[in-house]
């Protein structure tokens, strides 16, 4: 399907194209199109060039069917299966196929490192793409899951801001909670 | 393991369980009395000990037999279904386990605790291996920090040094391994494009105490650059040259196998962007997607994630989140002889018979004979199984309780002719007015008629209001009960109140009692075919009321459908429907307990005045 092409410019000066189409999975995006200042290239002073064709590579997957991207965001993010009685078998059957290539889409474009998570992460705020935070957001979150304090400190590279005393009192509450929860 | 205090050199406990120092709880400090008048305290000592149990020798602790008796709580409540995994049974680690363990560490990797169970470890099962990894780890991470007795934990596998220090690996991807990707995956770059590359590496290692503001991101990813980017500034290129020098397809040249990783000579912790500098939206959006139990262990991690548990911003949304997740199943644990534990059990997980529970121990519940009434939103309200006053609610998470005001309620009607009596509380929460709202109903029989009161309260009020409950209170007591009523003492056990979008329901013998907490008004469905065989008993079943006839044999439920207007009927739910709902929330048994079905939550009893 052939759209208007989009331009788009990152911190660095550096300029990507993008279908219309996919350009309107993100809100802020979506509002500068239709609010018709569209004046050839959209500088996105937050978005760097080493970020922005990841950013495009999600939004040409789900440009155009925001609904969709959406449930797949959520279908994503809720593990606990709670399934809703579907009599459309044949429909749902499509939808499971659909769900599940995304999934195994998704799961391979979320493979990189953590410094670009935060990049997209910020980038995906910023473009208000709300498929692509959830995922990311929710990459996040599994790194925080069953991990101890510790862990997350040397991870997550957060100094800890509290006097050894402090700590020490706090860690007393730690104490008090059981230790099942590493199981996952 | 016997543990020294460094505070008062007495064996087992340590300086911050040490009796003589007070102990601080959810941030209250416990005065040296309470501390040596409490018999439970002792519990929390022994608590402490008994955790080392588990990887030391168990032998060693003096207390050992008081130590195992405050985790033999948690056996208790499994009891009801059969099938329950045993553990806690505080048998040590052999060095052969251990051995295996980390075999299975080695080859299953992080995480599958249920294969090294299965493959390596049989003795143990997956929780055991999973608290074991869990204990393992700490101790790894632990290892610089805190000096410490040697323990089975030192020995860890050859591979494991390597690996375990992920997060360094992960923030500091090995050279190595980028240059491999590079070659194989990445098109040539012009040199033009990495001379550039090597100027920003160069940059940012100069300024590499700076942390990166979100604003001013410009972490070069350098391996990624040179495969994807078209390198023509708009400045230099009209515009319409500019559409033409477009490289056509260019975001397709990574295979979408490549692992993106951040440059690599220059990786180090200082230039790296950190989760602290996020928008606060951001980290809020993390976060509440951890569950609130694990969460506030992560108080610790720094003040931010400290005082994030208690904005009140941070806690809608956590909760927001979670109520739309099946609620974990909350069980407060019976009291053995003549002490309570103070332990409550969150099941989350059912599968057939078998559970998955963490227990979480409750200081405000300590030494208290408490019966749990309800919960909402994360706080529940308790009740002594003798009084009806005072009425505790707690969050069990936060471990913040508080206590209602008192009601003369009771004292009013005892007097002569009282033949027992027995109270029912219901717990909810107005959406509206956003306040949380007790009820309580009173049961008792005079001159072998039903009397029933009822009274109401809103935090934050003073006293309780008493309610005008409909014109039925006078009801004969069918003749088959009168024989029940001889028989028994003045308490009898009444059905309990269920609270469910905005109504509590309450059973009696022939009627389901419906007050709206918005507008305060009662009223009645009446039941005419419940015959005395049946124990009926109201059930939420998928977000709807109905009721469950137990047989001897089966379970019926019945959805309960209508409304004033046009009447009520009931519908038999779908035995798949049951079925799934008995094995998901509510173990079979437990069917009365609706009211502990929980969502761990950070509401706070502060906000709700």
């Amino acid at each position: 399907m052939s759209s208007t092409k989009i331009f788009l410019k990152s911190s660095d000066d550096k300029t990507f194209e993008i279908d219309e189409t996919a350009a309107r999975a993100s809100e802020t995006l979506k509002n500068i199109i239709d609010g018709g200042c569209l004046d050839g290239v959209i500088p996105l002073p937050n978005v760097s060039s080493n970020i922005l064709p990841k950013v495009i590579e999600y939004c040409k997957k789900h440009g155009g069917d925001n609904g969709s991207s959406k449930k797949i965001a959520n279908g994503g993010v809720d593990k606990d299966k709670e399934i809703l009685p579907d009599y459309d078998e044949e429909e749902d059957k499509r939808e499971k196929v659909r769900v599940d290539e995304l999934k195994k889409w998704e799961e391979e474009y979320m493979d990189f490192d953590q410094q670009v998570l935060y990049d997209l992460m910020l980038a995906a705020n910023y473009l208000h793409i709300k498929g692509l935070l959830d995922l990311t957001v929710e990459k996040a979150a599994s790194m925080i899951r069953g991990r101890t304090p510790d862990q997350i400190r040397e991870n997550f590279n957060i100094n800890s801001d509290f006097t050894p005393e402090e700590e020490e009192e706090m860690i007393l509450i730690e104490d008090e909670w059981d230790d099942e929860w590493a199981f996952d | 393991m016997t543990k020294r205090c460094s505070h008062c050199s007495h064996n087992g406990h340590n300086s911050r369980t040490c009796p003589n120092r007070g102990v601080k709880i959810f941030g209250v400090r416990l005065t040296d009395g309470l501390i040596r008048k409490s018999a439970s305290m002792g519990n929390l000592t022994h608590y402490t000990g008994s955790n080392s149990n588990n990887h030391g020798s168990p032998g060693e602790t003096p207390e050992h037999d008081a130590a195992a008796d405050g985790y033999a709580s948690e056996d208790f409540v499994p009891s009801s279904s059969s099938g329950c995994r045993e553990r806690k049974k505080g048998v040590a680690w052999t060095e052969e386990e251990h051995k295996m363990f980390l075999l299975g560490l080695q080859k299953l990797g992080k995480g599958d605790w249920r294969g090294i169970a299965r493959n390596y470890v049989i003795s143990r099962t997956p929780t055991q291996v999973a608290s074991h990894a869990q204990k393992y780890f700490i101790r790894q991470s632990n290892v610089s920090r805190r000096k410490r007795r040697s323990s089975l934990f030192d020995m860890i596998s050859d591979e494991s040094i390597d690996t375990l220090p992920v997060a360094s690996q992960e923030l500091c991807p090995v050279s190595n391994s980028q240059g491999g990707t590079q070659s194989n995956n990445l098109l040539t770059a012009p040199p033009a494009v990495e001379e550039e590359v090597s100027m920003d590496s160069t940059n940012t290692n100069e300024g590499e105490a700076t942390i990166l503001k979100p604003e001013s991101s410009h972490c070069s990813y350098p391996g990624l650059n040179s495969g994807i980017e078209v390198s023509i500034t708009p400045k230099s290129h009209p515009m319409g040259q500019f559409t033409s020098c477009l490289v056509s397809p260019p975001f397709h040249i990574r295979k979408p196998q490549t692992k993106i990783t951040s440059s690599s000579s220059n990786c180090s912790h200082g230039r790296s962007l950190k989760l602290t500098d996020f928008p606060r939206d951001i980290i809020f959006d993390i976060l509440s997607r951890l569950p609130a139990d694990a969460l506030i262990r992560l108080r610790i991690v720094c003040k931010l994630w400290n005082n994030l548990i208690r904005d009140s911003d941070f806690i809608d949304l956590h909760l927001s989140k979670w109520m739309n997740k099946p609620p974990s199943h909350l069980i407060v644990a019976p009291y053995r002889g003549y002490d309570s534990t103070g332990y409550l059990f969150l099941v989350d997980g059912i599968e057939g018979d078998d559970w998955s529970s963490r227990h979480i121990q409750v200081d405000c519940l300590i030494g208290k004979d408490l019966l749990l009434h309800g919960s909402c939103n994360g706080l529940i309200c308790m009740a002594s199984a003798l009084k009806s006053d005072p009425i505790l609610i707690c969050n069990p998470i936060t471990g913040e309780s508080m206590c209602l005001s008192r009601s003369n309620l009771e004292d009013e009607i005892i007097g002569p002719g009282i033949v027992y009596l027995s109270y029912t509380i219901g717990f909810g929460f107005n959406h509206s007015t956003k306040k949380y709202k007790v009820v309580r109903l009173l049961c008792y029989t005079k001159n072998y008629q039903h009397q029933l009161l009822g009274e109401e309260i809103i935090f934050g009020e003073s006293s309780w209001r008493k309610l005008d409950i409909p014109s039925w209170r006078k009801l004969d007591i069918p003749a088959w009960r009168k024989l029940d009523i001889l028989a028994t003492d003045r308490w009898y056990d009444i059905s309990p109140m269920l609270f469910l979008n905005g109504f509590f329901y309450w059973i009696g013998d022939e009627f389901i009692l419906v007050f709206d907490i918005g507008c305060e008004k009662f009223c009645t469905i009446k039941l005419r075919f419940l015959g005395q065989e049946f124990t009926p008993a109201l059930a939420n079943i998928q977000g709807s009321l109905a009721l469950v006839i137990m047989h001897s044999a089966s379970n019926n439920l019945w959805r309960i459908v209508g409304s004033m207007a046009t009447g009520f009927s009931l519908e038999q739910c779908a035995s798949q429907e049951s079925k799934g709902r008995l094995s998901c929330e509510v173990p079979k048994d437990q069917l009365r307990c609706e009211k502990s079905l929980f969502i761990p939550s950070f509401v706070s009893l502060n906000d709700s005045y």
